[in-house]
């Protein structure tokens, strides 16, 4: 073929340009570490990266929340273990006071003994965790439960019927909590009781209870150590069930590390640069480059037949 | 007879001069883009005695200087330019755009738009605490303006745009005028030599009408060439039909190219069509940002107006936009700016602190199909248009380099052709110099006859 001056020096243009281009993406690519720098480097792949990277930050968030969860359920779990500690320590002294016959300073100093265990009862029902009370129901910010002198109950509760719940994803909903009235057998909205058979909440029972140790009503202390007896069995039965609670958002915690390390398994294949093909690829394009450079270079400088007449 | 060898050598001077004039002029139009090597073709002088005697000739002449010129190629290549400059055109627009849609680098609209649900996924767990309620209107904050930017950027997109047709259309008729002045000073010169460096500069200037606007030249037995856009001619020998910008019939705002009394011609092609399909795509996508704004943000406002804020009231508007351009004026509700607790996440009137429900409603938003006739959610909208953005400007990219190398192919196969070589030069001009050394021994034979002849008669 025939070849023109202009012809080749179009040509070699070309080449270098090309090469350099070549050069310029893969140099891109490895001082990034990405292999995608835009959309259209690979359109599916960047809907694909996108996709995984609004994944892995709802996951964060999903574990943030978990992690709230978590240590709610865990706080409740503890309080309802002191529940059921305490309604076993008062079935304990009414025992004790109904088995054996006991002289009024006793029956006085166990009453007493009843009367700390209600109002540990009230520090543990009004836990706090991280600004938020637990036994509330959604009155996350005020105690739930008031001592208070002047009303029918010994101790009122300020909370709702309202069970708290965080949604995780897009449609489920796990409980964080339980209600106080669940826990220390508040009647609901409709008046019933959550343990039916007995009639007042834990601490109306134990006020009740340490009257009658001091009275000595053999009869009533019969009856309270019953009612306590179920009101301890409701408690561990509220363990068992806030320990499931407590599986599944472990279980939601589990599932969002494991598909978060899914996914940046995935983005790495498809966002991230082969570094070792990517160096390989680049010296060969550099030193074709140079090969490109020098060869230029000697066909430029060659002598036409102009310059030998 | 030695008046003859004297007049035949006379004339083998002369040729030789004179095609060794063709020969520098190539040399030094070896790297003038668009030069057409020429070639003095040499004849012998045609016997002129009236008489018939017999004879050998009346030595050798430059019957002509030809042009190496191959028009099937040329035509191939201007045609090829034309698509090459409509795919150029279309390719640096897009990827202007492209660098908008950053959503790879993270801070795109898909990131945000992750961020104020991640946000409101968190305000759950802490619903009266200012600091998250903050970090969820600080995210629908970003969003908006992320929507907003975006937009910005494809409108700014179209008005380059809309600029570089009104420089390319400037360019297409200053190139037109300049066809048809040379063809009205080429016509006269017929086969003059004189017309081959004319003919070069309106070769050059129907090349570049080829890559801007895809017209074709036709050269015409007077030696002009006409410009034709499809069955529109453009020049014809001296007179021009200009291209012109109109404001679009069906869309004041847009401007449309006329040529006389056609609008946007079919054949239209180089780099206005390339821009005007940019434009057009472009539209695309920010109808398809605007409908994506528009229904994500009444979709929350419905939301967050069925809720209720800290202070019992009820939520109003969480995003404002003028319908006229929804992505491009999207902003949270002034209610909303430094009043977090103006966020409705409760449910209920009498909502108390932890009351999320609200709050949930929004988050549920985020698996909402509400988009694509109930197919898509919001995130998987957005992510189709990043994708058709870069599935857009991989088509571009591919065709212009497709493109690219025919034009250099061809380009490459035209230079071959018509370009000059400079050893081929030399060896031409070494030849007719060899023709011009024995033609000035012939003279000094005839003169020595001549001489001697003289010297006989003394």
């Amino acid at each position: 073929m025939r070849i023109s001056n202009s012809g080749f020096t179009n040509s070699v243009k070309r080449t270098l340009a090309t090469q350099a281009d070549r050069i310029g993406t893969l140099y891109g690519q490895l001082s990034s570490g990405k292999r995608l720098q835009q959309p259209a480097d690979d359109p599916a792949a960047t809907a694909r990266v996108l996709r995984a990277h609004a994944t892995l930050n709802e996951l964060a968030a999903r574990q943030t929340v978990a992690r709230q969860g978590q240590q709610l359920i865990g706080a409740t779990d503890a309080a309802l273990g002191d529940l059921a500690s305490t309604l076993s320590q008062a079935k304990n002294l009414c025992l004790q006071t109904n088995t054996s016959t006991l002289g009024a300073a006793e029956r006085g100093a166990l009453a007493a003994q009843v009367r700390s265990l209600s109002a540990s009862l009230v520090t543990t029902g009004n836990t706090e965790v991280q600004g938020q009370y637990l036994f509330g129901g959604s009155q996350i910010s005020t105690p739930p439960l008031r001592e208070d002198d002047t009303a029918n109950l010994p101790v009122l509760y300020c909370g709702d019927h309202q069970q708290l719940r965080y949604q995780v994803g897009a449609d489920t909903k796990l409980p964080v909590g339980l209600t106080g009235a669940a826990v220390f057998n508040y009647p609901d909205a409709t008046g019933t009781r959550p343990v039916p058979g007995v009639d007042a909440d834990a601490f109306s029972l134990l006020s009740d209870l340490a009257d009658a140790i001091e009275a000595g009503d053999t009869q009533g202390l019969e009856q309270y150590g019953e009612d306590l007896g179920q009101l301890h069995a409701h408690a561990v039965d509220l363990r068992g069930q806030v320990g499931v609670i407590a599986q599944r958002w472990e279980r939601v915690q589990e599932r969002a590390d494991s598909t978060a390390a899914l996914l940046n398994q995935l983005l790495a294949d498809d966002e991230s640069v082969d570094v070792t093909a990517a160096i390989v690829d680049l010296s060969n394009l550099e030193t074709a480059y140079q090969a490109a450079l020098g060869l230029t270079a000697r066909m430029l400088e060659l002598p036409g037949l102009f310059d030998l007449t | 007879m030695g008046n003859q060898i004297l007049e035949i050598a006379a004339s083998a001077l002369a040729a030789a001069r004179q095609a060794m004039d063709v020969n520098a002029q190539n040399v030094a139009n070896a790297q003038t883009p668009g030069y057409i090597r020429q070639r003095a073709v040499l004849a012998p002088v045609p016997l002129g005695d009236p008489q018939g005697r017999v004879g050998v000739g009346n030595g050798v002449m430059v019957a002509a200087v030809e042009r190496l010129r191959n028009q099937c190629l040329e035509a191939q290549l201007n045609h090829q330019e034309g698509q090459l400059g409509e795919a150029e055109a279309r390719a640096d627009s897009l990827s202007r755009v492209q660098s908008a849609f950053s959503d790879l680098n993270g801070d795109g609209i898909s990131e945000a738009l992750g961020a104020f649900f991640d946000a409101i996924e968190e305000v759950q767990t802490a619903p009266a605490s200012s600091a998250a309620r903050d970090q969820v209107i600080f995210a629908a904050d970003t969003f908006a303006q992320r929507m907003r930017e975006t937009s910005a950027a494809l409108v700014q997109e179209q008005q380059t745009v809309a600029q570089g047709l009104e420089q390319h259309v400037a360019e297409v008729n200053r190139l037109l005028g300049q066809v048809a002045e040379l063809n009205a000073r080429i016509m006269p010169l017929g086969d003059n030599p004189q017309a081959g460096d004319l003919k070069v500069t309106r070769e050059q200037a129907i090349r570049e009408l080829a890559t801007l606007c895809g017209a074709t030249g036709l050269d015409q037995p007077d030696g002009s060439q006409d410009v034709l856009l499809g069955g529109l001619r453009l020049v014809q020998g001296s007179h021009v039909t200009e291209l012109a910008l109109a404001a679009d019939p069906a869309d004041a705002t847009r401007q449309i190219v006329t040529v006389g009394n056609v609008s946007e011609p079919d054949s239209l092609g180089g780099q206005i069509a390339g821009c005007l399909a940019a434009r057009d795509q472009y539209d695309q996508w920010r109808q398809e940002l605007d409908d994506l704004a528009a229904t994500f943000a009444e979709a929350c406002n419905t939301t967050h107006r069925a809720g209720y804020d800290l202070n019992s009231q009820s939520g109003g508007d969480m995003f404002t936009y003028d319908a006229a351009a929804p992505a491009g004026s999207l902003q949270v509700a002034a209610t909303l700016e430094d009043h977090p607790e103006a966020l409705a996440l409760a449910g209920t009137l009498t909502g108390p602190p932890g009351d999320v429900t609200n709050a949930q409603n929004l988050l549920s938003l985020r698996e909402g199909r509400l988009f694509a006739g109930g197919t898509q959610t919001a995130e998987e909208t957005y992510r189709e248009i990043v994708a058709s953005v870069g599935r857009e400007m991989q088509r571009a990219t591919d065709a212009r380099d497709a493109r690219q190398q025919l034009v250099d192919a061809l380009d490459t196969q035209y230079a071959a052709e018509a370009g000059v070589s400079l050893d081929e030069e030399a060896v031409e001009v070494m030849r007719l110099q060899q023709v011009y050394n024995a033609a000035i021994r012939l003279v000094k034979i005839a003169d020595t006859m001549m001489q001697e002849v003289l010297g006989l008669a003394g």
